[in-house]
């Protein structure tokens, strides 16, 4: 199955970046710190104390005005965009889940490379990220790597988290795409997430159908991920309960991202795959803030 | 390997009926179908929620218990198949002479089945063989294969022995009972330490149709004939007094097919006859030696002023209910003539042709100055009188009983059923017939628990342990 046809892979490279991102390419972040600081943009002047670097005065302002200022500067921070892609099982139990959530998190990569920004992306069960430096040259190897990631293959939904808290800026803004599920060892993911810090933005792969089972009678449910069974008679006060169950783990991934201070993005996978991006991209951009 | 509780066969059909009931219950049971789903979390917890299905969640396990107390306790019913037993049904010994010829005793064993399979409780089986062994105690199956294979010729069965193991029997059962010897060999004794003995002669193997196929006498001068096939046809019954060198043939007419009772001769009472059936076609059936046994019922002491001999004495003097006594001082009845009509105590019998063949009865009160005057019961019979044969129409001799008990103001001995007016069941109480011997009187007075000894409960027992067993298969942990 082919995750990027031509028409999306165009309608990809025309998203943009909504933001402070100044868009091109340089050795620093994007973001900028709401501290001034040592980058080369000027922000204002100050009143000069005893202890300020003397290389900081403006010579003009004293030879005009012989008073002492000191010159001011934005402080650029470099901001850290990491994506994670759940590779488990229960992604993999359609097919067009795992094909939403590949399209999604080459979406989010290919806005972020657009505008001249790194990026690290990390598959779920693989112990080290890609790591993309070049911004838009990094684009054609971004789509064959993620292209390469057969339906068939997920199984892990270990999360590396040795590479997600090492080495990290003092900000970070991880989209982490999943179905949230629990794991094959019984962990719940959001758990898992939980640890890594900076923003974490959830987008979660799922359909409208996954509230609303058609199921009825007596059925042994088989977890794709666990292969444990379950024996139960279904009917509407099973299914009422369901969706009770449901509505608390729709809620609880709601809550987290408020604490982590992002939206909870779903993405439903039985779209089309534009249509499928809407709500991470509204108006055809990507919010960073 | 002999099973002690059910037999070889029955245990194979039990598990063969089992099998193929659990076998159903295997592919007709409710399945779960697999379906894979993209998780259980949602699952498990909708499932936790214990307000869900109260009664087979909550209730689960006591349900479960529930149903395997049950199936228990019906595997038990099914298996023991308890019967009730009417009150008022007196036991019986059997006592089996088995030292006969093979077919003989082989008719006996199926007599003993046939007999003890109606009401076991009532039961007791003793072989002679020639030492007495008891085969079966009244709280035990009757297991045939104890009676097969100890038959033996050439030597003489200790039937004393077994008569007074037989009475012992009944002694520790603390109920009064009977004896039934079941022998081809005459008995002199006519009654062990006052338990009345019936001697039962069992036909050497089951003959062809229209041959007597049970011939046979009871308590109380009955004769029981079972004879299959055309019905209405004439039998001679001969009757040979050794003593005295006289003969008496009766005519007797079976009116259906199976079991046909018929009343012996009076003067048949307390005497060895030798009995012999006349067959159609000139065939004779084997000669059977008749004991009276002792009466079993208190009687009705009758005083008969009417000339003899007279066919109402001769009936009289049959029913065993009723003795004929010439000391009126000691009568509970006085039977006069017409010319005793002005006597205030007497009742009066008048017997009076009539002009239909069905005996009737009726007796009327007079009120004659202030007086009660002698009852007077009428019998109306076309053929009264006429013949002595007249005595072994067993619709005949029920209806003078019920007259003479009626106009005595005593109720009839026994649990009189009239169910079928004139019948066999309505005479056999009266003349303390045992009902084991006679399908018609037994059926009303024992009803076995079918419905819970029958195949069916025990499948519906295998249904409820397959069904408790699929269940705690299937409960989710």
């Amino acid at each position: 199955m082919n995750n990027f046809p031509p028409e999306f892979i165009h309608y990809l490279l025309n998203l943009n970046l909504r933001g402070d991102s100044r868009g091109g390419m340089t050795n620093h972040g994007h973001h900028r710190s709401p501290h001034a600081g040592t980058s080369v943009e000027f922000h204002d002047f100050r009143t000069y104390v005893p202890g300020d670097d003397l290389r900081r005065i403006d010579a003009n302002i004293y030879q005009r005005h012989k008073k002492l200022f000191i010159r001011r500067y934005h402080h650029f921070q470099e901001a850290t965009y990491r994506i994670i892609i759940d590779n488990s099982a229960s992604l993999h139990f359609e097919q067009e889940r795992f094909h939403a959530a590949l399209q999604i998190a080459a979406a989010v990569a290919v806005v972020l490379l657009n505008h001249g920004n790194r990026v690290n992306l990390f598959i779920t069960g693989e112990d080290t990220p890609w790591q993309l430096k070049n911004g838009k040259q990094d684009i054609p190897r971004l789509l064959q790597r993620l292209d390469n990631i057969t339906t068939d293959s997920g199984s892990d939904s270990r999360i590396p988290l040795k590479h997600l808290r090492a080495g990290l800026g003092t900000h970070s803004v991880t989209w982490v795409i999943s179905d949230f599920f629990e794991s094959g060892d019984g962990g719940s993911f959001l758990e898992q997430i939980r640890l890594i810090p900076g923003t974490l933005i959830p987008v979660r792969i799922g359909k409208a159908a996954d509230r609303t089972p058609q199921l009825t009678g007596n059925l042994q449910l088989v977890d794709c991920e666990t292969g444990n069974h379950l024996n139960t008679v279904v009917d509407t006060t099973v299914i009422r309960e369901y969706q009770r169950s449901y509505d608390r783990f729709i809620n609880q991934i709601d809550v987290f991202a408020r604490q982590s201070g992002a939206h909870h993005y779903m993405i439903d996978s039985s779209l089309p795959d534009i249509a499928r991006t809407v709500p991470v991209f509204p108006d055809g951009a990507l919010t960073l803030n | 390997m002999i099973l002690e509780g059910i037999s070889t066969g029955t245990a194979i059909g039990l598990f063969a009926a089992s099998g193929a009931i659990l076998t159903g219950l295997h592919f007709l049971r409710s399945r779960y179908h697999r379906q894979p789903v993209i998780t259980t979390m949602f699952w498990r917890e909708a499932l936790k929620n214990p307000q869900r299905r109260l009664l087979t969640g909550k209730w689960s396990s006591w349900l479960s218990w529930l149903l395997t107390l049950i199936a228990a306790l019906l595997l038990l019913l099914a298996l023991t198949e308890p019967a009730i037993t009417a009150a008022g049904i007196e036991k019986t010994v059997i006592v089996v002479d088995a030292v006969q010829p093979g077919d003989v005793y082989s008719a006996a064993v199926e007599w003993i089945k046939k007999t003890a399979a109606t009401d076991p409780g009532s039961f007791a089986v003793i072989a002679v063989a020639p030492s007495p062994v008891l085969i079966k105690k009244f709280t035990e199956r009757l297991y045939p294969q104890r009676l097969t294979g100890i038959s033996q010729a050439d030597t003489t069965a200790q039937l004393d022995k077994a008569i007074y193991l037989a009475h012992t029997l009944l002694l520790d059962s603390g109920t009064a009972g009977r004896i039934a010897v079941l022998t081809q060999r005459g008995l002199t004794a006519a009654s062990a330490n006052g338990t009345p003995v019936i001697v039962i002669n069992p036909a050497a193997s089951r003959p062809a149709a229209n041959i007597v196929n049970a011939f046979h006498t009871t308590t109380a001068l009955e004769l029981l004939i079972e004879q299959h096939g055309q019905t209405g046809q004439e039998l001679v019954l001969v009757m040979k007094y050794p003593k005295n060198g006289a003969v008496q043939r009766f005519s007797l007419r079976a009116e259906r097919d199976g079991f046909n009772s018929f009343r012996l001769p009076a003067n048949a009472r307390g005497e060895d006859a030798e009995l012999q059936l006349e067959l159609p076609g000139g065939k004779t059936a084997p000669a059977r030696v008749f004991l009276m046994p002792g009466a079993s019922v208190s009687p009705l002491t009758v005083k008969i002023a009417v000339p003899a001999p007279s066919s109402l004495q001769i009936l009289l003097a049959s029913l065993p209910g009723i003795r004929l006594t010439a000391n009126e001082a000691e009568a509970d009845l006085v039977i006069g003539t017409a010319a005793d009509k002005n006597k205030a105590t007497l009742l009066l019998v008048d017997e009076q042709p009539a002009s239909v063949s069905v005996p009737s009865w009726r007796h009327e009160d007079k009120i004659i100055a202030g007086k009660v005057a002698p009852k007077t019961g009428f019998i109306l019979n076309k053929s009264l009188g006429t013949d002595a044969s007249v005595c072994a129409n067993p619709e005949f001799a029920a209806a003078v009983a019920q007259l003479i008990f009626d106009l005595a103001g005593k109720p009839l001995p026994g649990n009189i059923d009239n169910a079928e007016p004139g019948r066999i069941a309505a005479i056999a109480p009266l003349l303390d017939v045992l009902p084991a011997f006679n399908p018609a009187v037994f059926e009303k007075h024992v009803s076995p628990l079918t419905g819970l000894s029958g195949w069916i409960f025990a499948f519906a027992l295998f249904a409820f342990a397959a069904d408790a067993y699929l269940y705690l298969k299937n409960r989710n942990p």
